[in-house]
């Protein structure tokens, strides 16, 4: 029997090797005590100085107490700083900050519409470039000031980050507004040809509040890094059943006024069954055929009576035809009004025509304005709801 | 030195004679200052010849002794008569030189001397106290025999017999230790066991050298083929239902007189993972526990040094929630996260090692104490965070779900270089220490087979024999209803030249 292992020689002095890195890793410890939770960050600019402000709001969680009934509370810190570029700005906050800032945790960065319109790409190449920064935050667009949104009082008990959140997770059910993550605005704005929508932040006061609330509001539009325009309610749950790549996510609700029917005001919830959209060319001319089947289900009826089973293929027509004229509203907008292509449609044909594409995509916008798209519509009423 | 010197004169004179005075004398000499040892002459009347018996009093039993001399017709003995006779009070031993007849009587036996006789005759008659057949406390069960082995190897080897009825149940019979003459037995089933192991196990059990053998830790120590690793490569339990599963297995097994320690030869590094009950209930249920004990297992070795290396490198990879619950905690806590853990771990560690060598009445004080000390007392001071406690808590619990002591204290010891490497390199760290730890387990062999079969080397089907349990209907049986694992044993044989 061999009383010393080689191999245990081998591994003793890789371990004392490892104990070596003792000392010069160890300044990378970030004690907990430390740090400062950076949960939301504000972007602005101001047209009259030209200079960047960086707004974060943090949460530096302390116990108080120590006996067994004792509560922990989340110190909450907004600070802002200003400087000549984003970088510097967040640089500038260090001055204030009491503790390491740790951007890991953030989750929601929100951008002024002046500083959308004129900085984005120095904003993006900062998300990009940060090490801290994650890739799955969200990116919202506020027609104020973005340190005032981040000011502004939560409804609830809860957080104003996690309140932002929550609305944004709620959008899946309504279509009606959304947040796309970092890296989709980083790989979005990469093309100069489409347009991209994000969630719009908006404070108003509600009726029975004196002080004002934060609530999503449709959508911005950007392109080519700067922004657009702003998109209603509406329009953003159209261009999400067009765009969205998760498809059996998104669901929306229709309120058709039907005068010519006995059925008057119906309220439909819409979710997809199958997408197809398909491109070909006549000529030079490219065109869209847009193919939707969905499932429906009534949420609401003036008349009761009418939804029996009779008149279901009625109601479907009626339902139908509404869609169909929301999506040509949608698409005529993008091509004639705003003239960027945010349906993505650009997109679709350089995936299945890239020859044709590389030809056609100097002149995209005005090719995109000509364009003809055909929208057919197919739908299945699920289910009337419980009233019979 | 009166005593060393009678001894050697009695050993001088190793051979018995025919005059039992002078056998009388040498024994004598041999256990002079022996208040124990006894000698009494009986005379025959008619042939004038004597007839002498020797023992130590306090390992026979002198009732049993006086009631069998009574019945003894102690007219009818002469020289050619006295086996005869004698063999009426049990099996006769016949010795030819005084130093067999002086372990015999440390073996509990007496030793009848006949006048003109060159040979002395033994009879075992023990008459000590010894521990009765308790259940076991070191490995409890719900379902399944109760009993456990004693410090007595006949009582031992008794519960095996009774178990495994065949002949092909062999026994080995070694004395080892030259003061403790202590006995052990290899046992095996002759026609499953492994031949290399077993001429492996008789060359290197040959090679013990031994005072005292007490403990048969002592014997794994001086058999094992690892010295330097933390790592158990030889199973031990008190269970003689394991102990038969083993043999069934082809294993050898091996009792030490006086501890109910039994080796298992060869051990796969599962038998640590394995408890006798698995194979007692539902085999669902026992696949669950076994998945269990290797997360225990994973938890028990990792544990604070993935809380440490996630809260002061990694805070990323925490949920927000969880993050802010920790970093709450720690406010105002003044130790480094490391040293928090250092305190609760070396706090643990001591409860836990007061609270096995307290006597049990104080043992509720230890208890209390603990509770007070590590679960209320520390967060209130102040000195630690709670989610700390919870992760020590968390850990010493898993410690306790791995079924073999010998290797849960392997893993207890580990824990704390690895616990070192994370406060200094973080996940990183603890990868390359994990990486270290397998490949130093895998090089690890017990009598050849590599500690980790089947698992390294990778022999898929022996999954199913060794880590999973599956229903008879599907495991792949053999014809005795027997399964043996499946070692490596190919290397054996340039292993052991290698080690000479």
């Amino acid at each position: 029997m061999m009383l010393w292992d080689r191999r245990f020689v081998a591994y003793a002095f890789i371990c004392l090797y490892l104990l070596l890195l003792l000392s010069s890793c160890s300044t990378d410890i970030r004690e907990l005590n430390q740090v400062s939770i950076v949960m939301a960050t504000g972007i602005d600019w101001d047209q009259d100085t030209n200079k960047h402000q960086i707004t974060v709001y943090t949460l530096q969680p302390t116990s108080k107490g120590t006996n067994a009934t004792q509560q922990d509370s989340l110190n909450e810190w907004l600070g802002s700083a200003t400087g000549n570029s984003i970088m510097e700005s967040a640089q500038h906050l260090r001055f204030r900050a009491s503790k390491k800032l740790f951007w890991f945790h953030n989750r929601i960065f929100i951008i002024s519409r002046d500083a959308a319109r004129h900085s984005m790409p120095e904003i993006i190449d900062f998300l990009q470039r940060n090490r801290e920064i994650r890739s799955t935050s969200l990116v919202l667009i506020s027609d104020v000031n973005a340190e005032q949104i981040l000011k502004t009082k939560p409804e609830t008990q809860d957080l104003v980050v996690n309140e932002l959140f929550g609305m944004i997770r709620n959008q899946d059910e309504t279509g009606n507004s959304l947040g796309i993550s970092v890296k989709d605005l980083i790989n979005k704005d990469a093309n100069p040809t489409q347009g991209y929508i994000t969630g719009r932040v908006v404070t108003r006061t509600p009726k029975e509040k004196s002080e004002p609330v934060l609530a999503l509001h449709g959508s911005a539009l950007l392109q080519k890094g700067t922004f657009v325009n702003w998109l209603s309610s509406d329009e953003t749950a159209i261009v999400r059943l067009l765009t969205d790549p998760d498809k059996d996510k998104v669901q929306t609700t229709f309120v058709v006024k039907d005068q010519e029917h006995d059925f008057d005001s119906i309220t439909a919830q819409v979710a997809i069954k199958s997408r197809k959209i398909r491109s070909y060319f006549v000529g030079d001319q490219p065109e869209m055929d847009i193919y939707f089947d969905f499932t429906c289900i009534i949420n609401e009826l003036k008349h009761n009576q009418t939804a029996n089973q009779m008149n279901i293929p009625a109601l479907e027509k009626v339902i139908k035809k509404s869609i169909q004229q929301n999506f040509q509203h949608v698409i005529t907008k993008a091509q004639r009004k705003v003239k960027v292509d945010y349906l993505e449609f650009g997109n679709h044909l350089y995936q299945h025509h890239p020859n044709k594409w590389k030809q056609i995509q100097p002149k995209w916008n005005t090719v995109f304005e000509k364009m003809p798209v055909h929208v057919t519509v197919n739908l299945t009423i699920w289910n009337t709801g419980n009233v019979q | 030195m009166p005593n060393q010197s009678n001894a050697h004169a009695a050993q001088e004179q190793a051979n018995i004679s025919k005059q039992v005075d002078v056998n009388l004398s040498t024994l004598s000499a041999f256990f002079t200052d022996n208040s124990n040892y006894r000698h009494r002459i009986l005379q025959i009347s008619d042939t004038e010849s004597a007839l002498a018996i020797c023992y130590l009093d306090i390992l026979i039993d002198e009732k049993h002794l006086n009631s069998q001399l009574l019945q003894l017709n102690l007219d009818a003995i002469n020289e050619d008569t006295v086996m005869e006779c004698l063999s009426t009070m049990g099996s006769v031993q016949t010795f030819t030189d005084h130093q067999a007849i002086a372990t015999f009587l440390f073996n509990a036996g007496f030793i009848c001397l006949v006048q003109g006789k060159e040979e002395a005759y033994g009879i075992p008659i023990p008459g000590y106290q010894t521990r009765s057949i308790e259940e076991s406390k070191t490995e409890p069960v719900v379902r399944g025999p109760r009993e456990s082995f004693n410090e007595q190897i006949q009582t031992n080897l008794a519960m095996i017999y009774r178990r495994l009825k065949t002949p092909y149940l062999k026994t080995k019979k070694y004395t080892i230790g030259s003061n403790s003459n202590t006995e052990v037995q290899a046992v095996y089933l002759q026609h499953l066991v492994d031949k290399m192991v077993l001429a492996e196990f008789e060359r290197r059990i040959g090679q013990v050298k031994l005072d005292t053998l007490i403990e048969s830790a002592q014997l794994e120590e001086q058999i094992q083929d690892h010295v330097f690793t933390p790592f158990p490569q030889i199973a031990m339990t008190e269970r003689p239902d394991r102990i038969v599963a083993a043999l069934n297995e082809g294993r050898i097994v091996v009792l030490v007189d006086g501890t109910p320690s039994v080796l298992i030869i060869p051990t796969l590094f599962t038998d640590f993972l394995q408890a006798s009950e698995d194979y007692y209930e539902r085999f669902y249920f026992a696949n669950v526990t076994r998945a269990l004990r290797i997360l225990a297992l994973v938890i028990s070795l990792l544990g604070p040094s993935l809380y440490v290396a996630l809260t002061t490198f990694h805070q990323e990879m925490l949920p927000t929630p969880l993050l802010l619950t920790f970093s709450a905690a720690k406010s105002g806590v003044p130790f480094p996260t490391f040293i928090e853990a250092l305190i609760m771990e070396i706090a643990f560690e001591l409860l836990r090692e007061a609270g096995i060598r307290l006597p049990r009445t104080v043992g509720q004080t230890i208890s209390i104490v603990g509770a007070l000390v590590i679960g209320e007392a520390a967060v209130q001071s102040g000195i630690v965070s709670r989610p700390m406690v919870i992760v020590v808590a968390t850990t010493g619990i898993a410690s306790f779900a791995i079924p073999a002591f010998n290797a849960a204290i392997a893993f207890r010891i580990m824990r704390f270089p690895i616990m070192f490497i994370a406060a200094a390199t973080g996940v990183f760290g603890i990868a390359i220490c994990s990486l270290l730890l397998i490949l130093h387990v895998s090089s690890l062999r017990s009598f050849g087979a590599p500690l980790l079969s089947p698992v390294a080397p990778m022999h898929w089907r022996s999954w199913l024999k060794n880590i999973f349990i599956v229903p008879y209907q599907v495991r792949e049986s053999r014809g005795s209803g027997a399964s043996l694992p499946e070692y490596q044993m190919n290397q054996l044989d340039e292993y052991s030249k290698s080690k000479e």
